[in-house]
């Protein structure tokens, strides 16, 4: 059973993005909300040409992809080692610095998970220095499970809360 | 009111009644103990009539909450201006009764508070406050603390503060509070607007330690709580700066970093400096906490797969593994008045508020049993209750229970959710 819901995970987490991208994020709603006075008249004159600050999966940059994890585990598993050879042919394409942020499903008490968020982005970081990145290129941090993508207290909920994210730092 | 009149220099004048040697004091950690009925009438003031006493029933109303909060004692319901006289403690049959006077001019108030056992009529207290009428509060629960330490020979803890992290309804953000027993005097101390998680009171209660984000990575901070103005960062290694256990002469702590590639506990100064490393690479080390001697501490490691307590003797950094039921164990907190630990413990997919003592027998006490998340448990400054963050609805309240299972309640109606709860005693 496990087998089968890790093997659809993709397209399940592709699916609840979609769903879940309206509530997931209270920074959006902020944003939707119409300007009112001075502030949102007329601003400087800028480029035409603008860096999107996309996001791919997760709260991932775009252009990296987010590792997952097993339950109460930092290990990096197998099927995500492909996640990370994308985040170092990014970051070996670019000069930028790229925060790891380890996170956790909200089982487990507040600070266990807040180290164990830590030594997820730390397994990664590590991860990334073999192959080849230069380790001041890379910092981590931890939310344990104080940002919680999506709020569903099922296992599919749970799996796409325990994660890194990629985050390229300005 | 000649007999309210009393000099402004008698602040806290205690009259000394009951100068027994002999004096037994009632036994409040029996956990079949009936509870001692109190008579809290309203507080008169002799120049205003009746219908104009809605200011001394306030008066009567937080003293009954201040006293009830202790777990010993109920309150006779009573009739409104009932129970002053020896007949009406009589007929309610009450084992004590506090009765108070005001008398307000501009913005200053004096209260005159008496206490008497009711079936000999004798005074056992007597004491008046004058000051600032925003000091009421502070007056009145200077009262309770001196009411319990006259029935059990402890002082109360109605003058503690209690801080916690709370986050606002529909807000990212997450702030730490402070608060009196009662929750009426909600102060907030920081305003990062970034998360804030685990604050930790200093043994005197003077300082607050708390981690942020707000800088970008996970800092410790210290803040001096006589002020609301400034905050300075304790520590700002990169990774994990979290959670720190004071020591109990407050001049050093132990905290968790992750700077060398893994969460370990580092004994630093008051500067921040690293004075030793105290765990070496084992999995997860976090949420320590010391024994009131500052010998020991107790901390969380999962170097056997799964989060349990473990105990270290400081001076040898011998270890042991202290927590054997639950399939996992968590956020201790060591009672300042005797060798017991409470810790949440996940018992049937349930975080339960437990206890051990990490010493002797090592009994693994479970003392709440409903069927919701009870997190993050911090010890009373006087031993006696434990407070925790109850999982309510998405978010989490703050709860208060006594340490042998009895009186679970809501301590706080706050909107959002508040979590981290931490209990020390006021100085300042």
């Amino acid at each position: 059973m496990w087998s089968r819901v890790r093997a659809l995970l993709p397209a399940l987490m592709i699916l609840s993005l979609v769903l879940f991208s309206g509530c997931a994020d209270s920074d959006t709603d902020e944003a939707m909300k119409p300007s009112t006075g001075d502030a949102g008249a007329m601003g400087k004159e800028e480029s035409l040409e603008s860096k999107g600050v996309g996001i791919s999966e997760g709260r991932t940059s775009e252009g990296m992809l987010p590792v997952y994890f097993d339950f109460d585990s930092s290990d990096i598993r197998q099927d995500q080692v492909s996640r990370i050879q994308v985040n170092a042919d990014f970051m070996k394409g670019d000069d930028g610095t790229v925060r790891i942020e380890g996170n956790c499903d909200p089982r487990g008490t507040n600070e266990y998970n807040m180290a164990l968020g830590e030594r997820r982005a730390l397994s990664a970081k590590k991860y990334l220095v073999n192959l080849g990145v230069p380790e001041e290129r890379l910092t981590t941090i931890s939310y344990g499970e104080e940002r919680l993508l999506v709020h569903g207290q099922d296992e599919l909920s749970y799996a796409q809360n325990r994660r890194d994210d990629f985050v390229i730092a300005e | 009111m000649k007999r309210l009149l009393m000099p402004l220099l008698c602040l806290f004048l205690l009259v000394p009644i009951t100068a027994d040697a002999q004096r037994v004091y009632l036994d409040i950690t029996s956990p079949d103990a009936r509870k001692i009925l109190f008579a809290v009438p309203w507080f008169q003031n002799s120049g205003l009539a009746t219908s104009q006493q809605a200011y001394g029933r306030n008066l009567a109303v937080t003293l009954a909450k201040a006293l009830e909060f202790h777990g010993i004692i109920d309150i006779a319901s009573s009739a409104a201006q009932q129970g002053s006289t020896a007949d009406d403690w009589k007929r309610l049959g009450v084992d004590y009764a506090t009765v108070g006077r005001y008398t307000i001019a501009g913005d200053q108030i004096s209260l005159e508070i008496r206490l008497f056992d009711a079936a000999t009529g004798d005074m056992l207290l007597g004491k008046s406050y004058n000051g600032p009428s925003t000091q009421t509060d502070v007056m009145l629960f200077k009262f309770t603390d001196a009411v319990i330490n006259e029935l059990t020979g402890k002082s109360g803890i109605a003058g503690t503060q209690i801080a916690f992290v709370s986050q606002p309804p529909n807000k990212r953000e997450k702030e730490v509070f402070i608060t009196d027993i009662l929750g009426r005097s909600l102060r907030q101390v920081t305003r990062h607007q970034s998360l804030i998680v685990s604050p930790r009171f200093s043994p005197d209660g003077v300082f607050l330690a708390y981690t942020s984000y707000h800088s970008g990575n996970q800092n410790l901070y210290i803040t001096d709580l006589r002020q609301d103005k400034t905050t300075r960062a304790l520590s700002r290694r990169p990774g994990m700066n979290l959670a720190p256990a004071w020591a109990p002469d407050g001049n050093s702590m132990i905290v968790t970093l992750s700077h060398n590639g893994n969460p370990d506990l580092y004994l630093i100064n008051r500067s921040g400096e690293i004075l030793k490393q105290i765990t070496r690479n084992a999995g997860i080390n976090v949420s320590p906490v010391f024994s009131p001697d500052g010998r020991h501490i107790v901390f969380v490691s999962d170097r056997s797969k799964k989060p349990q307590l473990y105990l270290m003797e400081l001076a040898t950094g011998n270890t042991q593994r202290i927590t054997y039921e639950g399939s996992e164990n968590a956020e201790p907190s060591w009672s300042p008045t005797e060798d017991l630990v409470t810790y949440s413990s996940l018992r049937g997919g349930i975080y339960q508020i437990c206890t051990v003592n990490p010493f002797k027998d090592r009994s693994e006490t479970q003392i709440t049993t409903d069927q919701t998340h009870h997190e993050s448990p911090s010890w009373s400054p006087d031993g006696n209750q434990i407070i925790f963050a109850k999982r309510d609805g998405a978010g989490h309240k703050i709860y208060g229970i006594m340490k042998n299972g009895s009186y679970q309640r809501l301590l706080f109606s706050l909107p959002g959710s508040q979590s981290y709860p931490r209990w020390q005693i006021k100085t300042y």
